[in-house]
């Protein structure tokens, strides 16, 4: 059936998606269907597709002053708006140029893209629902205002524990996804894992995933952090210094754009995530070995 | 920029701070925003020490032997050291020369 509106939900956010054309089957990637809501939910946001250029005058005033400027991205801010201008930088990016209007606590987007005509939207098949690259500035704000944040680590659901892996680049994040996956462990996504509070904090499945394209839709509690390292030998060791946790975390962090406000909060988040989470140093090699050590782990904790 | 002592110095208002554990992390701000290309920095409880005194008050020198004073330890021995933290500091930016 033909529609032009459709909801979709993550980390507890309900997005409603409004296009000016209809919303086909393959306009989006086909893990979006993962997160298809039939409604409104709780907290929702709102993001109109148009496909002609935005009239900017009514958005920008003298409060209008340019933060950050890349050759992918130029943002803009006035006292009411955030202005994103996305431009694909062949070959990395993936896209059109686009233009986001957001309001002020980026509940209400206006997207602009005079680049999609109807047949490219048809069949896009596009990773992101603001139609930049990835929705990651989008849900890097939301979750800011909500004492959640975005980490650069893979999630796993291990026995209904929430686990996060990260570590420096090359530290083997992928590899262990990949063994932990065929070990049976359900991978929320790969790269970006949403974190946000209720009463404890827990992990979202979402769609801004990296080079593993599986993704899901499950939230559980966060648990634990591996911090991953390469070696000989397979081993968990709990990290009790809790200062080093928070200065390995925060190189993992997603860094927002966000005002001092948005900045003092995410800090105090991420305390808050180093005092509440076990984490543990994670040796690994490649024999396999480590799944079953992490296995034991938190099937233990499951029995606790 | 060189660090002058008799200089006076205070701490940017680009900047977002909060004490986590023993350090300091700061963050820089730019138009009042922090950006992906944003360096976080951290400052250990000797940093955070002179941190707290350069609000601008007093030349660097007065600061220099009042954080002498506080830890207890000879003018010269500290003098090196704060003078490569601000020059840090005023090389990031985070720091103002008045």
């Amino acid at each position: 059936m033909e529609t032009n509106i459709k909801y979709y939900k993550t980390a507890g956010i309900t997005i409603k998606l409004i296009s000016d054309f209809p919303i086909y089957e393959k306009s989006f990637h086909p893990k979006f269907k993962l997160f298809e809501v039939d409604g409104p939910g709780n907290d929702n946001i709102t993001i109109h597709h148009h496909f002609h250029l935005p009239d900017l005058s009514q958005y920008l005033d003298s409060t209008k002053k340019e933060i950050y400027r890349n050759e992918q991205w130029k943002i803009f801010q006035t006292d009411n708006y955030w202005i994103y201008n996305y431009t694909p930088v062949d070959p990395v990016n993936i896209g059109y140029p686009t233009t986001g209007i957001f309001n002020k606590d980026h509940s209400i987007i206006h997207i602009y893209s005079s680049d999609i005509d109807e047949k490219k939207y048809k069949t896009g098949c596009f990773e992101a629902l603001t139609l930049f690259n990835s929705d990651m500035i989008l849900f890097s704000k939301l979750l800011c205002d909500k004492k959640g944040l975005i980490l650069h680590s893979n999630g796993f659901d291990i026995y209904g524990n929430g686990v996060l892996i990260t570590g420096v680049s090359g530290a083997g994040k992928s590899t262990l996804s990949k063994m932990l996956k065929n070990t049976g462990f359900e991978i929320l996504c790969d790269d970006r894992m949403f974190i946000k509070k209720k009463q404890g904090f827990y992990i979202y499945g979402n769609w801004c995933h990296g080079s593993i394209p599986d993704v899901s839709s499950t939230i559980v509690p966060l648990k634990a952090i591996l911090f991953l390292e390469k070696s000989k030998n397979n081993a968990i060791q709990e990290i009790n210094d809790k200062h080093a946790v928070f200065q390995k975390l925060i190189t993992s962090l997603v860094r927002p754009f966000l005002s001092g406000h948005g900045w003092s909060s995410t800090l105090k988040t991420l305390e808050e995530i180093v005092h509440s989470t076990t984490c543990y140093n994670t040796k690994f090699d490649l024999s396999g070995e480590i799944c079953e050590l992490i296995g034991e782990l938190f099937n233990n904790h499951k029995k606790i | 920029m060189d660090v002058n002592l008799k200089k006076y110095y205070k701490i940017s208002d680009q900047v977002v701070t909060r004490k986590i554990e023993e350090n300091l992390i700061i963050v820089p701000l730019n138009e009042g925003v922090g950006d992906l290309d944003s360096e976080m920095f951290s400052l250990n409880i000797t940093g955070i020490a002179i941190w707290d005194k350069l609000d601008g008050t007093r030349p660097l020198d007065s600061t220099i032997k009042e954080i002498a004073q506080d830890f207890d330890i000879s003018y010269e021995k500290i003098k090196d050291d704060v003078i490569k933290i601000v020059d840090q500091l005023l090389k990031k930016g985070l720091l103002l020369e008045l």
